[in-house]
């Protein structure tokens, strides 16, 4: 299950991240793997996710390569 | 001494700038507001120059470009990185990549007051080995403070992070050779970035990992887990974990639900209705004393080209612009407050689908909200977007939403023909969807290439907009506004008024009829003569709007007001309709010039001459038509109306027919 398979509410745990090499390596450098996510918000294009103390706005292509754990 | 300031984006580094040397440069609540490096003096031997933001060494925008080789290649002695006391974890990411690269670094840990949970600075510099001190807008200004701890951090460099000896680092470090790199990089920054498959510096320290083509043998998520696991070793017992405010859920439920639409547009609609009903009776004051003013001076003992001068050119050209400071503080207020707030941010997520169908993504929104400030300053904000093509096709298009100059024009015109501010709404709506059209056009130019998908935004949380932040950007842009009215608009009033008053053959002529405008403008009227504005006068006005668009006013109302320049009401619609669509001032030129290169700036002038004149035709000739006779031009309305439809119904049918069909072109 991916990030943007989520529902808003939703929460658990980042598990994998794939993607192009520089959204990967983007989402390392911000700590999300193995991170917390709760999602806040979403529209037709991207999701709003809270990473702690840190929420994203996610493109979908990027949240589709996001494998998540929900809880 | 020379000090950089840096860290991730919207952790406060220009507004901690701000207060450390005096100044006002742009702050904003959202990220990447500062795209260029600002250097100013700190003290007496201290410099401190801000960057933009970035989260780590490896870039992906141009901005972070910028910052990246400062950092590496910079003659910095000192640099004071920013942190977010709510945010320690992430900001410290690459704060690590500065240790690694051996170089002096203060930690300073900002917004405390803001702090959710308490942070030992103490034991946090013990266990960094660097000076780190805490900030916040709450208390006085920390130039001492950062003054001393740049000068300890001299000669006390951070600890160079543990994981840097760790086997697999130190491995590669024995086959980098960085001798052929500059100066500024260490092996172990170097080895961690070919780890990650950092093309910039892999490229940089003659390492070849090209020819690897991600087999998914190597571990380039390795550097990462190792800066955080460091990190979090750091931070056991020095911070709390901390979470999103309760307040920013709580306002996000209703600002990112349901109602989010309605209420974003009932707040663009606040912004608006405020701006023009609220300024206008104080507009309508300072218009009146400006009066009086001239008529002061006219009545005064002077040689008349001298009172003349005075009274026309100066006080009734500069005049004329600065009646309209009221309606331009206040746009300016309004956006500020949306800005700091956190609100702007959100705008950005709700109109992120919209802008998507022109190719771009809701970082666009930033640019076009600034856009209605200042153009200029809008074009140099879209090297955010990331992804060349989508930038540049930002940069292009935000000259079409109407910046606070032209909305002085807007405002003078429709006030003068008793239009409502609708009509001022209506050209605002004109400039959106002039852009809109372009953006399309250009992304169907460039085969449907997309903005780059791969953004990701970070929002930050609602805050009370602080007074003292929202009022620095009023008085930022206002003071910018005034400058402009100060020099450009002044010298082209004086230009302006010395054209129409004077002729080759009599000097001094006292009146317009003569004069060397009337004659070298006529010349060039009647190109404008099917949009109902073939006047010199009109024709004057417009060439000084391409200096800077607040001239516009100041050339009508010296050249005898808009019934002497336009004559039919029909006409001056035209003339507000050209205006708003036709060529941006010389500044944004410059700044699309800059930006996209002087091909694009050349091609900008066509484009929105070619469109302006197309609307202002297409309005001008409809008044016409529809004077002469109602039922002509009903009719061919509604054909027109019909044609569209059919054509726009036929292209849906035909989407949907082929959708997700490849059409196979056939050889031949």
């Amino acid at each position: 299950m991916t990030l943007f398979d989520c529902s808003v509410g939703s929460s658990g745990t980042v598990t994998q991240i794939g993607g192009g090499e520089n959204t990967h390596r983007r989402l390392v450098d911000l700590g999300l793997l193995n991170a917390r996510y709760h999602v806040r918000a979403r529209n037709k294009h991207s999701v709003l996710v809270d990473f702690g103390s840190t929420s994203c706005v996610i493109q979908s292509n990027v949240a589709a390569n996001i494998t998540i754990l929900e809880r | 001494m020379k000090i950089a300031l840096c860290g991730n984006p919207n952790v406060g580094k220009t507004t901690l700038f701000n207060r450390l040397t005096r100044s006002d440069e742009p702050v904003g609540n959202w990220h990447g507001v500062t795209v260029d490096v600002r250097t100013k003096r700190l003290s007496r031997d201290a410099y401190i120059s801000d960057l933009p933001g970035a989260y780590s060494l490896s870039a992906r925008t141009a901005e972070e470009g910028i910052t990246r080789d400062n950092i590496l290649f910079g003659d910095y002695d000192v640099i004071v990185y920013v942190a977010e006391a709510n945010n320690l974890r992430r900001n410290l990411y690459m704060f690590m990549q500065l240790a690694e690269l051996n170089k002096s670094v203060v930690l300073a840990v900002n917004m405390m007051d803001e702090a959710r949970g308490k942070i030992d600075l103490n034991m946090l510099s013990e266990r960094l080995g660097a000076p780190v001190i805490g900030t916040s807008v709450k208390d006085k200004n920390p130039k001492a403070a950062i003054l001393e701890a740049a000068t300890t951090a001299l000669n006390k460099k951070p600890k160079m992070p543990d994981y840097s000896y760790s086997p697999q680092v130190q491995g590669l470090c024995r086959a980098i050779n960085i001798g052929g790199a500059k100066s500024g990089i260490t092996r172990e920054f170097a080895a961690l970035k070919v780890m990650e498959r950092d093309e910039y510096i892999a490229q940089l320290v003659g390492h070849n990992i090209s020819g690897c083509g991600g087999c998914g043998g190597c571990d380039t998520d390795l550097p990462a887990r190792l800066r955080y696991g460091y990190i979090d070793r750091i931070l056991a017992g020095v911070a709390q974990s901390a979470t999103v405010p309760q307040s920013t859920l709580k306002i996000d439920k209703v600002a990112l639900g349901k109602l989010a639409l309605p209420l974003f547009l009932l707040v663009m609609t606040a912004v608006f209705f405020i701006t023009f009903e609220l300024g206008k009776p104080i507009s309508d004051l300072l218009a009146g004393l400006i009066e009086r003013a001239q008529s002061a001076v006219l009545q005064t003992d002077m040689p008349p080209w001298v009172s003349s001068l005075l009274a026309d050119g100066i006080v009734g050209g500069v005049g004329a612009v600065l009646a309209f400071l009221p309606q331009v503080v206040l746009i300016f207020l309004l956006t500020a407050l949306l800005q700091d707030s956190g609100y702007m941010s959100r705008v950005a997520f709700l109109t992120d689908d919209f802008f998507k169908r022109f190719g771009l993504n809701g970082r666009a929104a930033f640019s076009v909200v600034l856009g209605l400030g200042c153009s200029a300053t809008a074009v140099l904000t879209t090297r955010g977007i990331s992804g060349e093509g989508p930038r540049r096709r930002a940069a292009f298009a935000t000259p079409f939403c109407p910046c606070s100059a032209r909305l002085a024009v807007f405002t003078a015109i429709s006030a003068y023909l008793s239009l409502s501010g609708l009509a001022v709404a209506a050209m605002y709506i004109l400039g959106f969807a002039a852009a809109l059209v372009v953006l399309k056009v250009m992304q169907c130019l460039s085969h449907g290439e997309s903005v780059d998908d791969e953004l990701i935004m970070e929002m930050p949380p609602y805050r009370i907009p602080s007074v003292k932040r929202v009022l620095s950007v009023v008085w930022h842009n206002v003071l910018s506004f005034l400058s402009r009215v100060g020099s450009v608009v002044l010298c082209v009033s004086v230009i302006m008024w010395v054209l129409c008053n004077f002729s080759v053959s009599d000097g001094f002529t006292g009146g317009v009829e003569n004069s060397l405008m009337s004659t070298l403008c006529g010349f060039i009227a009647p190109v404008f003569a099917p949009l109902g504005f073939g006047s010199w006068r009109a024709t004057a006005a417009l060439m000084s709007g391409v200096a800077a668009k607040e001239a516009v006013v100041s050339v009508i109302s010296s050249l005898g007001g808009i019934d002497t320049v336009f004559g039919t009401q029909a006409a001056a619609v035209s003339f507000m309709i050209f205006t708003c669509l036709y060529v941006p001032c010389i500044a944004t030129l410059s700044a699309i010039a800059k930006e996209n290169g002087i091909k694009s700036a050349l091609l900008s002038v066509c484009v929105h001459t070619l469109i302006a004149y197309t609307c202002s035709l297409i309005y001008y000739q409809s008044a016409i038509w529809y004077a002469a006779d109602k039922r002509i031009f009903y009719t061919v309305l509604a054909c027109a109306t019909a044609c569209i439809v059919a054509v726009t119904a036929a292209l849906i049918i035909i989407r949907k027919k082929y959708n997700g069909k490849k059409i196979r072109v056939p050889n031949k």
